[in-house]
């Protein structure tokens, strides 16, 4: 295939819409990890059940529907889980954390395949958004187009709300120092599950957006944790601002990695945890 | 408290009675589980070592492990090598991985530890899966078969007992000595230990170089078992099935991944010859152990024994 | 400032030491000397800047500019594992033990790695050096609870197995990190004499950290005052006593 400047933008355009995804995905579990401590190893998992939920209501109502229903579904199912089950565990250590991480994983792809089978599901652009724009000789699709948008639109969104409104700074206070703000009357383990349903919500967001033009298979959990566990220890525990730089910057590295070397496309996300990890633990936007 | 000392005699004598005649009264099929225990209980034990002992939770055994049945396979598929030399030096495959990741992993904490060694598993899975010249790509290796000694249902047995003793006894020395000790202070205080002149880092990357040594072990054991490779055996699950069996059991017991392994893998049996869907059980149970049982069933009895002395006492 | 007699052959030195967190001088051109044998103590009120004078030379942190230097040899900016090997030996304020050990094992892992048996991995580790090791015990003090886990102790007993780590080490410079705070009058008298008698035992050199002017006042031989991060005065107890900027720093006015 001959490489050009188009091809190379089209790659970088494609690229970006992907790494959107892989920020909004991130972005669940570097704020939680950043205002709770607590690592959420089952983050992918609760992606691919939002996939399949997206599946099953874009089938039967709507691509469109699935973008508020899939949401406030996760949103629901994240304050459940959260309540029920870390709430328990946030004194008992990173070890613990994990383990149940683990077990949510179990069950949660576990039923997935018990609810939709192991066939992939595949999903289809909405009529609304297909075909592609030609500018100066590239080709981009009108979907990554949508999906930049809307993303950038979420990513402002978030930082506002982080940044400048009262619940934000509560947020900000405690990462900060968790003591303090319980001292002050302030209810912690409200603000924690208001931060894990905002991160299961944006998880759910993320795989909604993905859904037509990716498709889902029963492994997509573990792929989808490690690149954002990439995307959040590269841009740094709790940051915003981080994990779109990171989230965008993985998936553009991707998309030329697969030009220069196809079959290690997916060797190479955990290649660069590893780098990332040894080289710089803290990330580049580190809060801590 | 002698009155226990003599029940714990007894229960061990039947326990290595059973063990000992077991081929012998036991169908093929529960002496296959009853290795299968054996060699879980190794991987599961080494990497107790490296959390129980050094305090470093590692999401990626299952490397070293599929590195050492991979190493098992191919040597005897594809060298003229002696069964036995392939038996000796397989884990050593696995050690050499764990020194490598070791040198990159052991300042890290906790947490960067148990991501960089599940990333370690994922990138070994990966690389297996496309190599097929080497490894047989997504199929595995099959067909691997051992003989004289090691042929049979009851030899394999034998053999697999034999080396999970001479195993465990290894890793009890090591785990008594003074390794083992500054491995602790160091599980305990690692700053602490920096202050006694403990060399914190190359510690940790030898108690890796010696955990994954064993569950290289176990891996070269898992084709003398099971015929094969195949590369699941290196995706981080089964890592996380031996950190499973590891808090089952109880992390800060010696016996404890033995305890988890029988525990897990009975119940793993029972409960696939009912419904398909065991790794949704297997979370279930994940959860309740930490939630309910976060000190192992040898924590569990451990605390009744010592109730049921205070009550005795009293 | 007086400048003590009898320089010769520099035991311990520490030559104009920096060290800055961000735009705070924590330690700033900070010069001192310890003779060896003697007990040494480093006062100064809180934000003196003590316990970052000590990591800096324990080597819990490395200078900005400066030297260390311990019996002849430049020791800046080495680890703390290096310095510990070297013969510096820290006890810590906040007590920073081993808790799920038992005392007993507390001081064995230091014996063991003072004995730089850290890495042997055959021979059983609760057989080695057992005499040494309650002799230690028996020195701080807590012989009767060497089976108890060290996270179960008293306050004050674990600040005993602070020292008592410390010194399992054959330290030939002592430093005490407070040994004495969170006592009460009659628990610091008792810790007191424990370490006088250490020292009478083992003959190190002590450099002791602290706030509280009696306890200085009944051991030094030599006191270096700190204040704002720098030297201020240093002098025998008798000068100190006497030196009117140390009352002002302590008993009148704000720093």
């Amino acid at each position: 295939m001959e490489i050009n400047a188009s091809l190379l933008a089209s790659l970088v355009i494609s690229g970006m819409a992907r790494g959107m995804i892989y920020f909004l995905l991130s972005c669940g579990l570097t704020i939680i990890f950043g205002v709770m401590g607590v690592v959420n190893f089952a983050h992918g998992a609760f992606y691919m059940l939002a996939f399949y939920i997206t599946f099953t209501v874009a089938n039967v109502i709507g691509f469109w529907s699935s973008l508020i229903i899939v949401p406030l579904v996760m949103i629901l199912v994240g304050a459940a889980v959260e309540r029920g089950l870390f709430q328990r565990v946030y004194k008992s250590g990173h070890v613990f954390q994990l383990l149940l991480s683990v077990g949510i994983i179990h069950v949660i792809s576990d039923l997935v395949r018990l609810l939709w089978g192991l066939d992939p599901k595949n999903g289809s652009i909405p009529n609304l958004l297909m075909g592609c724009f030609d500018i100066f000789g590239t080709v981009i699709s009108k979907y990554s187009i949508f999906i930049i948008g809307i993303s950038s639109v979420i990513a402002v969104v978030l930082i506002a709300i982080l940044y400048k409104s009262k619940i934000g700074s509560i947020i900000r206070a405690c990462v900060y120092d968790e003591e303090m703000t319980r001292g002050l009357g302030i209810n912690v383990s409200g603000v924690f599950s208001l931060v894990f349903m905002a991160g299961i919500g944006m998880a759910a967001v993320a795989a909604t957006i993905a859904y037509p033009m990716t498709s889902g298979t029963l492994g997509m959990d573990a792929q989808m944790i490690i690149i954002a566990f990439c995307v959040t220890i590269i841009g740094g525990v709790g940051s915003i601002g981080g994990a779109l730089v990171a989230g965008l910057v993985i998936a553009v590295v991707e998309s030329l990695g697969i030009l220069v070397l196809p079959q290690y496309a997916d060797t190479f996300i955990y290649i660069i945890v590893v780098a990332v990890l040894f080289f710089r633990p803290q990330g580049l936007f580190s809060i801590e | 408290m002698r009155g226990n000392r003599s029940f714990v005699w007894a229960v061990g004598c039947i326990i290595a009675i059973f063990l000992i005649s077991g081929p012998f009264i036991l169908p093929n099929f529960w002496t296959w589980i009853i290795i299968e225990i054996m060699v879980m209980s190794l991987a599961a034990m080494s990497v107790n070592f490296l959390l129980g002992y050094a305090g470093c939770l590692s999401f990626g055994h299952s490397a070293f492990y599929a590195a050492a049945a991979y190493a098992t396979a191919i040597m005897m598929t594809k060298t003229g090598m002696n069964q036995y030399q392939v038996l000796l030096l397989a884990p050593f495959t696995a050690a050499i991985l764990g020194a490598v990741i070791g040198l990159l992993v052991s300042r890290l904490y906790a947490f960067y530890y148990a991501i960089m060694t599940c990333a370690f598993a994922m990138i070994v899975w990966s690389i297996i899966r496309r190599l097929p010249g080497l490894t047989g790509g997504d199929t595995g290796i099959v067909g691997v078969q051992f003989t004289g000694l090691l042929n049979g249902m009851t030899n394999i047995y034998y053999f697999t007992l034999a080396v999970i003793i001479l195993c465990g006894l290894i890793l009890w020395v090591i785990g008594n000595s003074p390794l083992g000790w500054s491995l602790r202070a160091i599980r305990e205080n690692p700053d602490r230990s920096a202050f006694i002149s403990i060399d914190v880092i190359k510690q940790r990357c030898l108690a890796l170089v010696i955990s994954s040594f064993f569950c290289g072990v176990a891996g070269s054991l898992h084709v003398v078992y099971s015929f094969g490779a195949f590369p699941e055996l290196a995706f981080w699950t089964k890592s996380g099935d031996f950190v499973t069996i590891c808090i089952l059991g109880g992390i800060n017991s010696f016996l404890g991944p033995i305890v988890g392994s029988i525990a897990l893998i009975l119940f793993e049996t029972m409960i696939t010859s009912v419904t398909l869907y065991w790794p949704m059980v297997l979370g279930i149970i994940i959860c309740a152990v930490v939630f309910f049982m976060p000190e192992g069933i040898m924590g569990f009895v451990k605390k009744f024994g010592w109730e049921k002395m205070n009550e005795q006492k009293s | 400032m007086t400048s003590s007699k009898g320089r010769v052959g520099m035991f311990f030195q520490v030559a104009n030491l920096e060290k800055s967190f961000g735009g705070l001088r924590a330690t700033d051109n900070v010069s001192l000397h310890i003779k060896q044998g003697d007990i040494c103590a480093l006062i100064g009120p809180n934000g003196a800047g003590k316990t970052t004078l000590f990591n800096l030379i324990t080597g819990a942190l490395k200078p900005d500019a400066g030297k260390v230097i311990f019996k002849g040899e430049d020791i800046t900016g080495k680890t703390a594992r290096e310095i510990t090997r070297k013969g510096i030996a820290r006890s810590f304020q906040i007590v920073n033990v081993f808790p799920m050990l038992t005392v007993y094992e507390n001081i064995m892992v230091a014996v063991l790695s003072q004995k730089r048996m850290s890495f042997n991995f055959f021979q059983p580790a609760k057989k080695i050096a057992r005499e040494e090791i309650i002799n230690h015990l028996e020195n701080i003090g807590l012989a009767a609870q060497a089976d108890m886990l060290a996270g179960q102790l008293s306050h004050g007993n674990q600040k005993r197995l602070e020292v008592g780590i410390a010194l399992a080490m054959r330290p030939t410079l002592l430093a005490l990190d407070e040994p004495t705070s969170g006592m009460s009058v009659e628990e610091k008298g008792d810790i007191l004499d424990t370490i006088k008698k250490i020292i009478k035992i083992t003959g190190c050199t002590v450099l002791l950290c602290e706030h509280d002017m009696n306890v200085i006042f009944e051991v030094s031989d030599y006191i270096w005052v700190l204040q704002n991060g720098r030297i201020v005065a240093n002098g025998t107890v008798r000068d100190i006593k006497s030196n009117e900027l140390v009352h002002r720093i302590y008993l009148g006015g704000k720093r």
